[in-house]
């Protein structure tokens, strides 16, 4: 079991904040580029419908032009012409609107609308203008100078509805426009978010990463003093090991020489006991000596200062053998003391104490060894 | 046992009997003692507290005591029993009960001591606590017992004062008169 394990959800959320942010990235990009497509689709499909709506106007303009060159008295032929060439042109611009701008059904009928007048009544008017035959040219005049005015009203208002609705097709566009534009900000700005949450989110798994590398190398420096300290605290055990050794040697010869002073002590104690009678005796002896000096009058008076002098001697004796039994009995305690200490037992009990100590520095290295192994793998 | 050294005549020439004597001559001299004015001598000894003394004339010799033999349907209870005095069988006295003294522990470095005391012949000892030495003194130098002590028995003649201490000096021929006609037993007070 490691001591320290490195946490996988730092990786993993590192992991799914760089694919977040890539994602984000293709979004932002692709909004992008949909709201520039789209604002030019827009926008050029604006320009179409005012364009192609200001040119179906101009044919239906150019068409009557060409009719009142007719009836102003120009050539036939090429006023004929004139206004075949702007029909043409305007059956092409309704064709255009028609298949272009399909979604604005408003601006198609108000197209339709031109075109079926265009076809219907003007056409059929104008028609007779130009089939019939010079002759019969003026009486077609005289009915249309009653007619026409109207017609012509009629189409004026037709093409000014085509250019409103043309005008609102183009806004609708606009507005179209503007509102991609608005979306694609709007996505742009979501997207720039989600990025930005995204760099947090990395920033803060490369901390946390970095911060259980740091871990990892605090206990890998751990490790290895626990490794050292086990190892110098080996080599202390091993040198304390031969340092018992040394000691129980100079032990055992320090007990044999306890034992040795030891007996001598009681040798002496015996003679300090004989000591001790003989100073008794000397003390009777130095009694019975003055009480026959006493008993001798005044012939024994030197004999009882011998007895006298014999007494102290006693005295001094047994005062001598009292400090010699103090002396032997102060050698004797330290020595029972110290004997128990130097026995065999104690420095077998020291030898299995260090080699718990060595297997335990053992075990340290071992665990140390596993626990190092284990953080490889988790990392 | 070292043996015992031999004096020659060899050392007297050498110098080394004369250094002998010379060396004794003042030791000898340091303790001199003054003995003029003495006319007698006595044993102090201790006896369960008190110091008495005896006459040193009457004092046999001081000894170890020795294993007391009891005396069998003896009717004298000053007699505690026998001893072997030098092969003699002598009587060995209780002078604490004679003297009606009370007991008192003895002191356990205390040498015990019997004192073998003869008197027209007989013998007699005892056992003392301690045994301290013999003092001189004059007879009339004794003190007298106090008037509240009765003497009417003539165990003690007097008090002797010696080596610091208040010794009261027996009577050897009333303790042996005690010892044969033993008095009648005292109530202690």
């Amino acid at each position: 079991m490691p001591l320290l394990t490195i946490e996988r959800p730092a990786w993993q959320r590192l992991k799914f904040a760089t694919a977040l942010g890539l994602l984000s990235m293709c979004f932002m990009v692709s909004v992008v580029f949909w709201t520039q497509r789209v604002r030019c689709q827009r926008t050029e499909t604006a320009g179409e419908i005012q364009v192609i709506s200001g040119r179906v106007v101009n044919s239906l303009l150019r068409s009557r032009m060409a009719t009142r060159d007719l009836l102003a008295g120009g050539d036939p032929i090429t006023a004929a012409m004139s206004r075949e060439e702007a029909q043409d042109e305007f059956q092409r611009e309704i064709d255009l609107l028609q298949l272009r701008f399909v979604h604005h059904s408003s601006l198609l009928d108000a197209a339709l609308k031109l075109r079926d007048f265009v076809k219907g009544p003007l056409n059929s008017l104008q028609a007779r203008y130009f089939g019939a035959n010079a002759p019969s040219l003026i009486e077609s005049v005289a009915y249309d100078n009653l007619h026409y005015p109207e017609l012509k009203a009629q189409q004026d208002e037709l093409m000014q509805e085509l250019a409103r609705e043309a005008g609102k097709a183009a806004r609708a566009e606009n507005q179209q426009r503007k509102t991609a534009e608005l979306l694609g900000t709007a996505g742009f700005i979501a997207g720039l978010g989600i990025l930005l949450a995204t760099f947090l989110i990395a920033r803060g798994a490369i901390s946390r990463m970095k911060l259980q590398s740091d871990n990892r190398e605090a206990f890998s420096t751990l490790v290895g003093d626990i490794r050292k300290l086990a190892v110098e605290g080996q080599a202390v055990v091993e040198q304390l090991r031969a340092s018992a050794r040394s000691v129980e040697a100079s032990s055992a010869q320090a007990l044999d020489m306890l034992s040795t002073i030891g007996s001598k002590a009681e040798r002496i104690t015996a003679a300090s006991g004989t000591l001790s009678k003989i100073a008794e005796q000397n003390n009777l002896l130095s009694l019975n000596a003055a009480i026959e000096a006493e008993k001798a009058g005044e012939h024994g008076l030197a004999f009882a200062v011998v007895a006298m002098e014999i007494r102290r001697l006693s005295d001094q004796t047994s005062e001598l053998n009292g400090e010699i039994r103090q002396t032997l009995e102060d050698i004797r305690k330290p020595l029972e003391a110290s004997s128990p200490g130097l026995d065999k037992t104690s420095f077998t009990a020291l030898h299995e104490h260090l080699s718990t100590a060595a297997a335990n520095f053992t075990a340290i290295l071992a665990a140390a060894s596993r626990s190092e192994t284990a953080d490889r793998d988790n990392a | 046992m070292p043996e015992p050294v031999q004096h020659t005549d060899a050392d007297a020439q050498s110098g080394t009997l004369a250094e002998y004597a010379r060396q004794f001559t003042s030791l000898l001299d340091r303790h001199k003692t003054d003995y003029s004015g003495t006319d007698s001598s006595a044993l102090l000894f201790a006896l369960h507290g008190e110091t008495f003394a005896l006459p040193a004339t009457t004092i046999v010799e001081v000894l170890l005591p020795p294993k007391i033999h009891s005396i069998p349907g003896c009717a004298n209870r000053l007699a505690t029993g026998l001893v072997n005095y030098r092969g003699e069988l002598t009587v060995c006295a209780s002078l604490d009960k004679l003297l009606n003294l009370r007991a008192l522990p003895r002191r356990p470095d205390a040498p015990a001591r019997l004192i073998i005391v003869v008197w027209q012949s007989s013998m007699m000892g005892f056992v003392a606590d301690e045994v301290f030495g013999v003092a001189r003194f004059r007879k009339d130098s004794l003190g007298s017992l106090p008037a509240s002590i009765n003497t009417a028995d003539g165990l003690v003649l007097g008090v002797l004062e010696a080596a610091g201490r208040l010794a009261s000096v027996l009577s050897v021929d009333a303790l042996f008169a005690a010892l044969h006609h033993p008095p009648p037993l005292k109530e202690s007070p």
